[in-house]
C-alpha cells in the first residue's frame, strides 16, 4: 500500500476528470483543477462534520462511479443544432489534450521521482504546523482541529492543503510527508493545466513556453540570490506559495474557461460553475492569503457584471439577473466559506492568543483598517510604529530585493508591462478589454494587499515583528507568484490567434529564455528538488530514528516529558511530530528545565510553572517532580541533558541519569502509578 | 517551412546544441592538459592563515571547530594574493547558520579594485556537508578574495581551501540534472524563434509568388 494509495488516489482524480470531461463537456486541461479543488473542499466538508473515514471512502466510490459511467455510458443522440449534439460532443470531449497530457506526465514523474527518494519535512513550520497536523489527520482519521496534540494552541489553518495531503494518502498504511509534497505538486500541476488549456497541439510554440514559465514562477520570484542551501519550492508543505498561485490559478482558470467558451460561441461556457468550486477551494488555503483570495473573486464578479456574458445576449430582465446574480455569487462563495470555517473554529473554542504567534488579538482587523485610513489622511494623527511601518513598507517595495531581477518594483513594473503589450498587441478585442480591466484591479487589489500588510504591521503584529518587517518577502511574494501567472496566462492567450512573430508570441518565448536562464544561473540542481543532496535531512532523519526506537518501548498510556536541554523549540516540534500518535506534554514547548537560581534569562530557560490550581511552582527536584505527576507524564524522553538537569533532577531517576549522561537518547518510564520515579527502558 | 523541414530543423538544432557541449567541454579539457604539462596549472592546498582577512577575528575552539572565525561585519572577506593560473578553487566552510550566500572575487592584472563583474558564484555546494567549489575556466589572477557570508556574528570555520584540484577527464563530460534541462529546452524554444520568423518570410513569399 505503500505506493498504491497514492495510485489509488490520483487515479480517483482522474477519473473525476474524465467524468467532467466527458459529462460536463469542460475542457479536460481544466478539468484536473476542478477536480482537485472539489478534492479539497469536499475533504474539508467532512473533516468539519467529523467523518473524514466514512467520507473518504464515498469519495472514492462517488469519483470512480462516476468515471465509470461517464466511460462507458454512451450520449443520447440530440438532435442536430443542439448544443450537446455528438459532433459538437466530439469535439468538447476531447480527453486528450497538451494540458490534460502535461498535468498526468508531470504528476506522474514526480510521483515516481518522490517516492524513490522519499523526502521528509524539516522546516520549523512543516513540524510546527504544516507538516504534523497533517500527520495527526492520516493517523487519527480526524480534522487536526480537535485531534489531540501537545501544543499550547488550537490550530485554526484553513483545510485545504491539509485535506489534500490527507486525501492522497487516504488508503495508505502509515504516514509519508512525501505524499503530503507530492498532493501540493498536483495542486500546481493542474494549475499549469489550466493555463495551457486553451492551446491545442498545433500551438505548440505558446504552450510550451507558458508552461515553462509557469514551472519557473516560483524559483523566478522566491529566489533572490544564488542560493547554496536546498529551496523546496516543490518539496514543501507551506501554505504560501500554493495559496499565492492559487489567486493565479483562479483567475487562469476562469479566463482560460470562457476563452474557450467564446471559441466555441457559447454564452455561458461548459463548466462556468466550476469556477466557483475553484474560488472557494482558493481561499481555503491559508487564511492570511485570504485577502488575495477575494481579489481575485473580486476581479471575476466585476468580469462577470461588466463583460456579461458576450455580444449576441440580449439584455433582458432574465439576463441582467443572471449576470448580476452569477457576479455576486462568485464573490460571496469565498467569503461564505471563511465566515463558515471562522464559525467551525468559533464554535470549537475561544480564539487565542498564541503565546508563540505574530499576532496580538486586542484589535480587529475591521478597527485596525479604520484606524490605518485615519492616520494615512491625518498625518497629525499617526503614531510613531505607524508612521515605521508605513515608511519602511514604501521603502522595501522600491529597495529591497525580492527576487532574481530585483525589488518588488521591477517584479510591478515587469507584471504591467506584459499586462501592458497584450492590450496593445492582442487582436482579439474582449480580451484586450479582460486584460485591462484584470490589469487595474490586480493593481488596485495589490495595493489593498499592501495597505493591509502595512496596517498588520503598524497595528496586528507584534512591535518586535513590526520592527525588522519581519516575513516581508513571504508576505509579498504570495501576491507576486500569483500576480505574474495571470500575466503570463492573458498574454498566452492573447498570442494564441495572432499572425507570425508577432509582439506576443516573441514576448512569451522572449519572457521563457530570460526565466529558464536567470533561473538556471541562481538555483543549482543541487539545491532544488531536481537533485537535493541526501545530506538535506541527515539531522532530521537521525531524529526520526530515535523517535521510532523509542516508540517501540512505550507500552502504557500516558504523556511524554521531554528533555532537550539545549533546544530553541525546533527538536520539541520535531519529536511531538515524530512520536505521533503518542502524546508529549506541552514539555514547556521545548528548551531547558532546571532550578530558579540557574535562569540565566533566555526565553528557553524554564524555571517555574502554573499549577492546575493557578498556583505557581518553581522547578526544582520537588517541583519537577509534581509538574509531571500532575501532567501525567509517565515517560520521560532524554533526548540531550546537561549539568543543571543532572545537578537538579537525577534524584528522580532510578539510575542517576547515568543512562544518558553520555549523550545517548534515553526513555525512561515511571514505575508506578504512585511513584515520582522513573526507571530507563530499553531505546538503543 | 513543411512539416518535414521542421522536423530536421528542431534535431539539427539538439545536435548542434550537444556539439557544442562536447566542443566546448573538449576545448576546455585541451587547454587544461597543455597548462598541467606545461607546469602552469599546478594543485595548491591553502590555510586560512594563508589569508589576510578583513572584518574577522578568530575566537576560542567552538564546538568541534579547531579554528573557527567569527563575522564581525556583513562584508567579512579573506584575501590572498599571487599570480595564479586558476582553473578551481574549492574549500569546506563550516558555520553555525546556512550561509546561502557564499562567493568569490578576483582580480586580473590591470584591475585596480575586485568588481562584481569578476564574481564568482559556486558552481557546486554543498553546504550541508560545508562543501564549495568555484570553476575559473583557467584564468590568469593577481588576487583572489573568499567573502563567506553576508551576515555579521557568524561563527565559521574554513578547512581544505585548494586551488587547481585535478579534474578527471570524464568529470569535464558529466552532465547534471541542470545541463540535461537546459539541453532539452533551450534547442526547442530557440526552434520556436526561428519557426516564428521563418513564417512571416514564407507567407511574403507565398504573396509575391501569387501576384
Amino acid at each position: 500500500m505503500q505506493y498504491l494509495d497514492v495510485a489509488i488516489s490520483f487515479l480517483s482524480l482522474i477519473s473525476l476528470c474524465v467524468f467532467f470531461t466527458k459529462k460536463l463537456h469542460i475542457n479536460s486541461a481544466l478539468t484536473p483543477l476542478l477536480a482537485v479543488s472539489a478534492t479539497m473542499l469536499y475533504f474539508s466538508v467532512a473533516g468539519v462534520i467529523d467523518q473524514l473515514l466514512i467520507g473518504g471512502y464515498l469519495f472514492f466510490i462517488i469519483s470512480f462511479a462516476l468515471g465509470g459511467y461517464a466511460l462507458f455510458v454512451k450520449p443520447k443522440k440530440l438532435a442536430t443544432g443542439d448544443i450537446n449534439t455528438l459532433n459538437d460532443g466530439k469535439k468538447q470531449d476531447r480527453l486528450i489534450t497538451p494540458g490534460f497530457l502535461f498535468f498526468i506526465i508531470s504528476c506522474v514523474v514526480i510521483g515516481v521521482y518522490f517516492a524513490v527518494r522519499q523526502p521528509i519535512f524539516a522546516e520549523w513550520d512543516e513540524l510546527s504546523l504544516w507538516g504534523s497536523a497533517s500527520k495527526l489527520m492520516k493517523l487519527e482519521n480526524e480534522m487536526y482541529t480537535t485531534a489531540e496534540i501537545s501544543w499550547w494552541w488550537i490550530p485554526t489553518q484553513l483545510p485545504g492543503m491539509f485535506s489534500l495531503g490527507y486525501f492522497m494518502q487516504f488508503f495508505g498504511e502509515v504516514f509519508a510527508p512525501w505524499k503530503v509534497f507530492l498532493a501540493y505538486d498536483v495542486l500546481y500541476m493542474a494549475m499549469f493545466s489550466a493555463a495551457v488549456s486553451v492551446f491545442d497541439f498545433k500551438k505548440y510554440k505558446i504552450f510550451v513556453p507558458t508552461a515553462l514559465i509557469c514551472l519557473l514562477i516560483p524559483y523566478f520570484l522566491i529566489v533572490y540570490t544564488r542560493i547554496v542551501y536546498p529551496s523546496n519550492i516543490y518539496m514543501s508543505s507551506y501554505g504560501d506559495i500554493p495559496s499565492g498561485m492559487m489567486f493565479g490559478a483562479v483567475l487562469v482558470w476562469y479566463f482560460s474557461m470562457r476563452t474557450i467558451g467564446k471559441d466555441q460561441n457559447k454564452t455561458v461556457p461548459y463548466g462556468f460553475f466550476g469556477i466557483f468550486i475553484v474560488l472557494m477551494a482558493g481561499i481555503t488555503i491559508k487564511d492570511n492569503a485570504a485577502p488575495i483570495h477575494l481579489v481575485a473573486a473580486g476581479i471575476i464578479c466585476m468580469d462577470i457584471l461588466i463583460l456579461g456574458f458576450g455580444e449576441k445576449q440580449k439584455r433582458t430582465l432574465k439576463n441582467i439577473s443572471f449576470r448580476v446574480s452569477t457576479g455576486i455569487m462568485a464573490l460571496l462563495a469565498p467569503i461564505l466559506v471563511y465566515v463558515g470555517w471562522l464559525k467551525y473554529i468559533g464554535n470549537l473554542a475561544a480564539l487565542q492568543a498564541a503565546d508563540g504567534g505574530v499576532g496580538e488579538t486586542n484589535i480587529s482587523i475591521g478597527e485596525a483598517v479604520i484606524k490605518g485610513f485615519t492616520m494615512l489622511f491625518s498625518p497629525s494623527t499617526r503614531s510613531d510604529r505607524f508612521n515605521q511601518a508605513y515608511y519602511d513598507m514604501l521603502d522595501a517595495f522600491v529597495n529591497v530585493k525580492l527576487c532574481i531581477i530585483g525589488s518588488g518594483l521591477i517584479i510591478t513594473l515587469l507584471i504591467l508591462f506584459i499586462f501592458a503589450i497584450t492590450i496593445i498587441f492582442t487582436k482579439d478585442k474582449l480580451h484586450k478589454k479582460r486584460t485591462g480591466l484584470v490589469m487595474l484591479l490586480s493593481t488596485g487589489g495589490f495595493i489593498g494587499y499592501y495597505w493591509v500588510l502595512i496596517i498588520s504591521y503598524a497595528f496586528i503584529f507584534r512591535e518586535a515583528v513590526a520592527e525588522g518587517l519581519a516575513s516581508y518577502n513571504r508576505y509579498i511574494q504570495t501576491y507576486y507568484v500569483g500576480w505574474l501567472f495571470i500575466a503570463v496566462v492573458m498574454l498566452a492567450i492573447g498570442a494564441r490567434k495572432t499572425k507570425p512573430a508577432c509582439v506576443l508570441k516573441v514576448a512569451i518565448l522572449g519572457l521563457s529564455v530570460l526565466v529558464l536562464l536567470s533561473v538556471s544561473r541562481y538555483v543549482r540542481p543541487q539545491m532544488s528538488v531536481l537533485a537535493y543532496p541526501e545530506s538535506t535531512f541527515n539531522s532530521w532523519r537521525e531524529l526520526e530514528e530515535n523517535a521510532n526506537e523509542a516508540k517501540e518501548q512505550i507500552e502504557n498510556d500516558g504523556k511524554i516529558f521531554l528533555v532537550s536541554q539545549n533546544d530553541n523549540g525546533l527538536r520539541y516540534f520535531t519529536y511531538v511530530y515524530e512520536f505521533l500518535p503518542y502524546q508529549f506534554d506541552h514539555s514547556f514547548g521545548g528548551g531547558r528545565t532546571g532550578p530558579p537560581e540557574m535562569n540565566n534569562e533566555s526565553a528557553y530557560y524554564h524555571y517555574s510553572f502554573t499549577t492546575k490550581d493557578g498556583e505557581t511552582k518553581e522547578l526544582d527536584t520537588e517541583g519537577f517532580a509534581f509538574y509531571l505527576k500532575e501532567n501525567d507524564c509517565k515517560y520521560i524522553f532524554i533526548d540531550d541533558i546537561d549539568d543543571i538537569f543532572i545537578n537538579e533532577y537525577a534524584s528522580l531517576f532510578t539510575d542517576n541519569l547515568q543512562g544518558a549522561v553520555d549523550g545517548t537518547v534515553q526513555m525512561y518510564e515511571r514505575t508506578s502509578d504512585t511513584s515520582s520515579m522513573y526507571a530507563p527502558v530499553e531505546v538503543q | 517551412m513543411t512539416r518535414k523541414n521542421r522536423k530536421k530543423l528542431l534535431a539539427g538544432l539538439y545536435i548542434l546544441f550537444i556539439m557544442c557541449f562536447v566542443l566546448y567541454n573538449c576545448i576546455n579539457l585541451i587547454k587544461d592538459k597543455k597548462h598541467i604539462s606545461d607546469g602552469l596549472l599546478t594543485e595548491i592546498t591553502l590555510e586560512k592563515n594563508d589569508f589576510s582577512t578583513d572584518g574577522i577575528v578568530d575566537r576560542e575552539t567552538w564546538q568541534d571547530y579547531t579554528d573557527p572565525f567569527v563575522s564581525q561585519s556583513p562584508d567579512p572577506q579573506l584575501f590572498y594574493d599571487a599570480n595564479l593560473l586558476v582553473n578551481n578553487v574549492s574549500f569546506s566552510l563550516r558555520s553555525n547558520i546556512l550561509l546561502g550566500d557564499t562567493v568569490i572575487y578576483y582580480k586580473e592584472h590591470g584591475d585596480a579594485e575586485y568588481s562584481n563583474e569578476k564574481r564568482l558564484l559556486p558552481t557546486y555546494t554543498d553546504p550541508l556537508n560545508g562543501y564549495y567549489e568555484f570553476s575559473f575556466n583557467t584564468k590568469e589572477i593577481t588576487s583572489l578574495r573568499i567573502d563567506p557570508t553576508t551576515q555579521a556574528g557568524c561563527i565559521m570555520e574554513i578547512t581544505d581551501i585548494k586551488i587547481n584540484t585535478p579534474k578527471q577527464t570524464l568529470s569535464y563530460f558529466t552532465v547534471d540534472a541542470q545541463t540535461v534541462l537546459l539541453l532539452a529546452i533551450t534547442p526547442f524554444i530557440l526552434f520556436c524563434f526561428v519557426t516564428e520568423f521563418s513564417d512571416i518570410y514564407i507567407k511574403k513569399e507565398r504573396k509575391k509568388g501569387s501576384m
